[in-house]
């Protein structure tokens, strides 16, 4: 196998766990984007040879993952709040252990799925389903509006790798309208953050549950 | 051949290993301007302390004499379990790692009973502070050599690591590497070293290691600072037979390269020492934790070849 694939796959998976063990809402922005900077790079690495199809889908993908996604975000961060710290609903080592079972579910799942088609290696697969759990666990255990964000961008990072490793042939025009979709999610989303930091001052998303329609 | 070979192993443990602490303090010294004791000053005091008498609180009992003894045992057991990267050690048999660290956890257990023994609240402290990361980093160091002994499926330590060549580096090169990391955190954290611990404080609040030996004198003394270099050279040992992956057929020439990577493992340790401070105690769990899960992740690259 690919060896630089398999290291690169391992340097994502300890990303993950950096993400969930940060306390610093930048902090994790700039890991995300990294972890999102070495998936688009996978289509590169992983092929047998570079077409110039590929090259097209990874620089766009590298522009959106590694730069425009984490300059929104810090952006937001700095105009929305003046707490810096990610606030998480179960402490930062629970959020590891219960990382590291994730693991073990995602490796059994990665070893399960058999693909016909396509499929580089069960390492990828374990490595993408691991990366959606991470930012679903991410979503679900963090209070601040900014990292919710954060986290649908890193189950984005994880549904990509799922897609380099298991379709062979998508059409450009679909993966490309994906990478446009996950633009104008995060560009919905950090305007809605904004909005809330302005009409309430939080974004806590705790006080969100006591609004009334 | 094989015989000698593997005699020199714990032989070179017993010989050099106060030396890794010489080392460590020269760098740290000449990192901060200062010149530094000479090399053999461990020795000297080594001596020095075994020339002296011991003292005993009345309030001891015998457990406070065995602690010194037994930490001091555990560790030459273990010496003779250890290999020394691709040279065996004396003693070798299958699951041989669950003994190594059950030796370390029985010398730090009688360390802890000795250090409560004395009735101190604050070698209490200590000891509730050392049991509480030793706790967290027992599964860290299990999960680590368990990723080695299931990369290169061999049962023992000895025949692990004389598999670990450059052949096994460039095949499974993710999985070692996040094992190595691994076993850096345990080193600094089993030897009480700066992110953790400062092994040259005394009667700090913050300490954790040191003070619990605050009422052991002049052999006792002795026996746990000379355990504790035994210490720092099996983990070191453990790394750097990981790290240094030279394995030709001459066991001296093995043997030297992984003592002259413990070398540069002390001198790691004292360039950290120099540049870090130590890390508040309550994110003292977050860095071991950290590093267990560097080992689980290693654990599951390693399954999933």
């Amino acid at each position: 196998m690919n060896h630089l694939l398999e290291i690169l796959l391992a340097l994502s998976l300890v990303f993950n766990f950096v993400l969930l063990g940060s306390t610093r809402i930048g902090a994790c922005v700039i890991w995300m984007a990294m972890q999102g900077a070495l998936y688009s790079l996978v289509p590169l690495i992983a092929g047998e040879e570079i077409t110039p199809r590929i090259l097209v889908l990874a620089t766009a993908a590298l522009a959106m993952k590694g730069g425009i996604f984490p300059w929104l975000l810090i952006r937001l961060r700095r105009r929305t709040s003046f707490h810096f710290e990610v606030e998480p609903y179960i402490g930062f080592i629970a959020s590891l252990l219960v990382g590291v079972c994730l693991l073990a579910a995602a490796a059994t799942l990665g070893q399960r799925i058999h693909l016909t088609a396509g499929g580089y290696n069960e390492g990828l697969l374990t490595t993408a389903f691991f990366t959606i759990l991470t930012g679903l666990l991410l979503i679900t255990t963090r209070r601040k509006a900014v990292m919710q964000v954060v986290g649908y961008l890193v189950l984005e990072n994880g549904i990509y790798l799922f897609g380099v490793g298991t379709v062979v042939e998508a059409p450009m025009l679909v993966e490309l309208g994906v990478l446009l979709d996950a633009f104008v999610a995060v560009f919905v989303m950090s305007i809605a953050v904004y909005n809330l930091s302005r009409k309430f001052e939080v974004t806590d998303v705790d006080k969100l549950a006591e609004l009334k329609g | 051949m094989a015989l000698i070979s593997s005699i020199l192993v714990p032989a070179s443990g017993l010989v050099l290993a106060p030396l890794l602490v010489a080392v460590i303090n020269r760098v740290k010294a000449r990192i901060a301007g200062r010149q530094g004791p000479p090399l053999v000053q461990p020795y000297r005091d080594l001596a020095k302390l075994l020339g002296k008498g011991a003292v005993y609180s009345t309030t001891t009992t015998w457990l406070f004499r065995a602690g010194p003894v037994v930490s001091l045992a555990t560790a030459l057991a273990a010496l003779l379990i250890v290999p020394l990267g691709g040279v065996a050690a004396p003693v070798h048999f299958t699951g041989d790692l669950v003994a190594v660290a059950g030796l370390f956890g029985l010398g730090r257990f009688l360390t802890v009973v000795a250090a409560l023994d004395t009735g101190s609240p604050f070698e209490g402290m200590g000891a509730s502070r050392e049991v509480t990361f030793a706790a967290l980093v027992e599964p860290a160091l299990f999960l680590a050599l368990a990723s080695i002994v299931a990369t290169t499926r061999m049962g023992s330590l000895s025949s692990a690591y004389g598999a670990v060549d450059a052949a096994l580096w460039s095949a499974a090169a993710p999985t070692l590497g996040l094992v190595a990391a691994t076993l850096l955190v345990v080193y600094l954290v089993e030897n009480s070293r700066i992110p953790v611990d400062d092994p040259t404080t005394h009667l700090e609040l913050t300490m954790i290691h040191e003070v619990m030996v605050l009422d052991h004198s002049g052999v006792d003394l002795a026996f746990i600072e000379y355990g504790a270099a035994l210490k720092l050279w099996l983990l070191g040992m453990l790394l750097v037979g990981l790290v240094v992956p030279v394995r030709t057929a001459n066991p001296w020439l093995d043997g030297a390269a992984v003592i002259a990577g413990l070398a540069g493992l002390a001198m790691v340790v004292g360039l950290i020492e120099s540049t870090m401070a130590r890390l508040r105690m309550n994110n003292v769990p977050a860095l071991i934790v950290g590093g267990g899960v560097l080992a689980a992740v290693a654990f599951v690259v390693g399954l999933n070849p």
